[in-house]
């Protein structure tokens, strides 16, 4: 099923061209990497697929199951973008409660297990603004699954984490992936893109150019 | 403690040294509490002559408010917003969610403020009588109006500005530039009439006549309308790209 199409996408800022008639199909049920270099359009193109942004021209077309009426965001999208974003003066665990609230579809125990899943201690009291980079990155990771989303949106998502997670984190992406779930991510390690993706796009020329994994990396 | 905490300190501290200090509008007459919450929080007009440093106090105190919405605006929207917004689904859901706690500090705010005002002034010996024995025509719920609905209006047309000017240009900077305008937009040779949206809940507005004091709420409710439907129509181009 696709689930999400890229359609003659076109996109820039301030007069610097980012995409350009760019075309792309996610299907259910697979990974995908995006690559390119710092600057090529990652985090737009996954703004643009979130609705965040915008095309200049073209569309980016959700499956219906995906998409609810007068919404302007899909739903059941699991999201990390750009960087990990936190209130500073409260714990990891007060984080995570201030978003589930919103739409009030899991239980304190959900979140605590989300964050035992991704390696941190949800009985900590230690606020956020004294945690490292990489646990910032591990709460992210743990917004965008607890709610048991079922399409991952995924810029960076091991960034700044410790070889031990980077692998548990890989393995819990391989299971949702066996489980139908569809992710898109972007990452600077080849091993993370040849471990994890089903297919893999390439920004080039402002297009978005498939290529075979491991022929890439 | 953090930048954010000195700020908070520094800020709580200028307050209460303008509401207690005799240098800020004094005035032999003054008598009651209320006399005290109306003298310091005179502000700026056109009508009732200007003294700087009243006119100091009051930028202090509303862009002091302001500027504290920026630093938690700039944080929010480079970091938490993407994960906030989309678990809404809708722009205008989450910003009325925004909006309501951004009124809601608003208005308490004022509360605490006005309280703290006439605690202070019965522990320095002012009368409680309900009078404004400084402006003989003014009654004390016309005082209260002005400060607490007028001053939430205004605080929330202030917001507003801050919100959109963050929203359009995606730079905090312009922020701070945005709040310097406000504030010369309050001086008396900019504002004859009071129809900008800047210093209008000063208390130096005050005639003692009603319909001064509902034009100023009517002013301030229009330019709050005016400001929701540029929201409004800043949310339909969706272009959300911050810092």
């Amino acid at each position: 099923m696709k689930l999400i199409e890229v359609v003659n996408v076109s996109k820039s800022f301030k007069g610097i061209q980012i995409f350009n008639q760019a075309n792309a199909v996610f299907e259910q049920g697979n990974i995908y990497g995006i690559l390119g270099p710092n600057g090529s359009g990652k985090s737009v193109l996954f703004k643009l697929i979130c609705g965040f942004i915008k095309p200049d021209q073209g569309d980016i077309i959700i499956h219906p199951s995906y998409r609810s009426r007068r919404a302007d965001f899909p739903q059941n999208f699991g999201i990390i973008i750009d960087r990990p974003g936190y209130a500073a003066g409260l714990t990891g665990f007060e984080n995570l409660k201030r978003w589930a609230e919103i739409r009030n579809q899991i239980k304190d125990e959900d979140i605590k297990r989300t964050m035992r899943v991704v390696g941190l201690d949800p009985d900590a009291r230690q606020k956020m603004k004294s945690y490292s980079l990489g646990m910032k990155q591990k709460i992210a990771f743990a917004q965008a699954i607890m709610e048991n989303q079922q399409v991952l949106i995924l810029d960076e998502p091991f960034n700044a984490m410790d070889v031990d997670s980077v692998k548990v984190l890989r393995e819990l992406l391989i299971k949702y992936k066996q489980e139908g779930r569809t992710i898109i991510l972007t990452s600077h390690n080849e091993e993370d893109i040849e471990l994890l993706c089903d297919q893999v796009y390439q920004i080039r020329s402002h297009k978005l150019v498939p290529v075979n994994t491991m022929a890439k990396v | 403690m953090t930048k954010t905490h000195y700020f908070y300190i520094g800020y709580g501290l200028l307050c209460l040294l303008g509401i207690t200090s005799p240098l800020l509008n004094p005035w032999e007459g003054a008598t009651t509490v209320w006399d005290r919450l109306y003298l310091k929080f005179y502000g700026v007009s056109p009508y009732g002559g200007f003294s700087l440093l009243s006119f100091l106090f009051y930028s202090i105190i509303y862009t002091g408010f302001l500027y504290q919405f920026q630093l938690f605006l700039t944080d929010y929207l480079s970091g938490r917003f993407y994960y906030t917004a989309i678990r809404y689904q809708s722009l205008a859901r989450w910003f009325i969610h925004l909006g309501w706690q951004m009124s809601y500090k608003a208005a308490c705010f004022l509360v605490v403020l006005a309280t703290v005002t006439v605690l202070i002034g019965l522990a320095l010996g002012d009368s409680p009588e309900l009078t404004v024995s400084v402006l003989s025509n003014l009654t004390v719920i016309q005082l209260l109006i002005q400060f607490l609905l007028n001053g939430w209006l205004q605080l929330m047309n202030g917001l507003m500005i801050v919100f959109i000017t963050a929203w359009v240009f995606k730079e905090p900077s312009y922020n701070l530039i945005a709040m310097g305008l406000l504030t010369i937009a309050a001086l008396p040779v900019l504002n004859a009439g009071g129809w900008l949206p800047a210093g209008l809940n000063s208390t130096a507005y005050l005639s003692g006549q009603w319909e001064d004091l509902i034009l100023i709420t009517m002013k301030l409710v229009v330019y709050l309308l005016i400001q929701l439907v540029v929201i409004a129509v800043l949310f339909k181009r969706k272009n959300i790209a911050f810092y």
